[in-house]
């Protein structure tokens, strides 16, 4: 039961600016897919909501159910029902991925679950994600295929239940089977009332989830706001009819390798690039 | 667990040499051998010889001035617990492994003291595998050195050395160590990886990992890191509710926890995990 509004947001990288005015609102209960070429602002929008620190938001604000969310820490964004599966889960050495669970819930808890109920939703829903329970006693995505932390992401969220849900390419690295069971666990949480905020490239993820809107991201704003019809549009003709309707020029995506060479410690340097 | 030292047990022989007190480790033992350094002190350089086709688990709580020598024999297997709880100390020791041999050593380090742990690993016979793996935390005006070497000296030998540690307040950490590949050792594996997490201005830490390959066919990596806690890692956990501080509390026993799976005794590994709670 969550309304989320972002108003004139501007947000900046390392001195970059990304995000050049974003007015975007998704009511309770909606799921809105949010489509766009790469290298336009999506992730970037998704990790702002959150409030990753790596990004600057310089103008505009963001509403949850009336409530400034920037002056909220990431802590208190997730306790007010906020939650981004995210397109690369960051691998955790040692730290168990059952235990980071428990604590994930126990903060969401005033008294701390007991290590019985924990392990019997946790068992409950594995097997709603095909998870084998193995998976919960390795460390935190360390070494997972990227199917396996995708499906981790997924079970986070059936685990915690929130209210306002970004999904940031959530169906990359899965195979079909996978999809299935990742899109039936995304329609439980649109039964449970949630509001989702979607991202993906592919059309196959929409037809199972049913967005209710659809908007497209280009250079840093929300250019189209409209029905789900843009999906298959989109699908069939990518965005170059963007340009030509509404006079929008798309620009490139301008991540690009330096000039070095391939095998010393200079690619990942190149990389951070 | 069998406090050997100072009693006769069967199946365990000594004798005394010049300045060397010699111990034979004949048997078996399904127990876990215990050297307590928090009550003894050396007279001698210590000489541990693991026979032939023996496996043993030795725990050695603290550290103890003077030399110890392990001798594993062919076809044997130490599996070795080094654990400071309470005080620090000075720490020199020598494992030679023959044909076969096997030695599995870890090192959980949670003392409040200044700490110089020097080992040197000699893989002298073929199929020979030397494994190290330390948890060590050094806080406020702590200095922790952990000098950690492996000299492959024949061929088809194997060794790795896992270091992590956390350094806080106005401690240092150091982590030094050398693989040797000498010419000749064809076949062999050698593996050093050392990170050390750093938390406050004041705390001084080095991590330099050194190959010194004289064979060109060989398996040979090392790597070493040195920073604060990721970012990125602070980001997800707090992203899923958990608040900063107990966040990097989770972080921080990543670092350290991995070695408990190790640890053989199960109430010596519950101490440890309260040390390492209380510790930070």
């Amino acid at each position: 039961m969550k309304k989320l509004e972002i108003k004139n947001l501007h947000v900046s990288v390392e001195g970059k600016e990304i995000l050049k005015g974003v007015n975007l609102t998704i009511n309770e209960h909606e799921t809105v897919a949010l489509l766009g070429p790469n290298g336009h602002g999506k992730s970037t929008l998704l990790s702002v909501i959150m409030g990753h620190p790596k990004y600057q938001v310089t103008e505009g604000e963001i509403f949850i159910d009336g409530e400034d969310v920037l002056k909220l820490t990431v802590d208190e964004r997730s306790k007010k029902g906020i939650f981004l599966a995210m397109q690369y889960p960051s691998e955790v050495p040692g730290v168990i991925n059952s235990d980071f669970l428990r604590a994930s819930i126990n903060a969401h808890r005033e008294t701390p679950i007991k290590l019985f109920e924990f392990y019997r939703e946790l068992d409950k829903v594995s097997k709603s994600m095909d998870i084998p329970m193995d998976m919960a006693t390795r460390y935190l995505n360390e070494g997972f295929s990227g199917g396996e932390k995708k499906r981790n992401e997924i079970l986070q969220m059936l685990l915690l239940k929130p209210d306002f849900i970004m999904l940031d390419e959530i169906d990359s690295g899965l195979d079909v089977d996978a999809l299935n069971v990742v899109s039936n666990a995304i329609e439980e949480m649109q039964n449970n009332n949630s509001s989702l905020l979607v991202v993906s490239h592919y059309a196959r993820l929409y037809s199972l989830i049913k967005p209710t809107r659809a908007v497209v991201m280009i250079n840093g704003k929300i250019v189209v706001d409209g029905s789900a019809a843009l999906i298959d549009r989109i699908d069939k003709e990518g965005y170059e009819w963007i340009h030509k309707e509404l006079n929008i020029s798309i620009k490139k995506d301008e991540n690009k390798m330096n000039n070095v060479s391939i095998g010393t410690c200079a690619v990942k340097n190149a990389i951070k690039k | 667990m069998i406090d050997f030292l100072n009693k006769n047990i069967d199946g365990i022989s000594k004798e005394k040499l010049n300045n060397v007190c010699k111990i034979n480790i004949n048997n078996n033992f399904d127990d876990i051998l215990l050297i307590n350094w928090e009550n003894l002190s050396l007279d001698c350089n210590l000489e541990i010889i693991i026979k032939e086709n023996v496996k043993i688990k030795l725990l050695e709580m603290g550290t103890v001035k003077g030399k110890c020598i392990y001798r594993v024999k062919e076809n044997a297997t130490l599996i070795h617990n080094f654990i400071f709880l309470a005080s620090g100390g000075d720490a020199f020791k020598e494992i030679f492994l023959d044909k076969d041999a096997s030695w599995e050593g870890i090192n959980a380090d949670l003392s409040t003291e200044n700490v110089h742990f020097i080992l040197h690993c000699y893989l002298k016979d073929e199929n020979s595998k030397g494994y190290f793996k330390l948890s060590t935390l050094s806080k406020n005006q702590c200095k922790k050195v952990f000098d950690i070497n492996f000299i492959h000296e024949t061929k088809k030998t194997i060794s790795s050395m896992e270091n992590y540690g956390v350094v806080q307040n106005e401690a240092s950490l150091s982590f030094l160590g050398v693989g040797h590949i000498k010419k000749g050792t064809k076949s062999s594996q050698a593996r050093q990886s050392a990170k050390i997490m750093i938390f406050d201005k004041l705390c001084k830490a080095s991590a330099s990992p050194i190959l010194k390959i004289d064979e060109n066919d060989t398996i040979a990596s090392h790597a070493a890191a040195l920073g604060k806690i990721n970012d990125e890692h602070l980001f997800y956990l707090m992203s899923r509710g958990i608040s900063e501080s107990e966040a990097k509390k989770i972080i921080t026993l990543g670092y350290l926890n991995p070695i408990l799976p190790h640890i053989f005794d199960e109430d010596l590994r519950k101490s440890v995990e309260k040390y390492i709670l209380e510790r930070l």
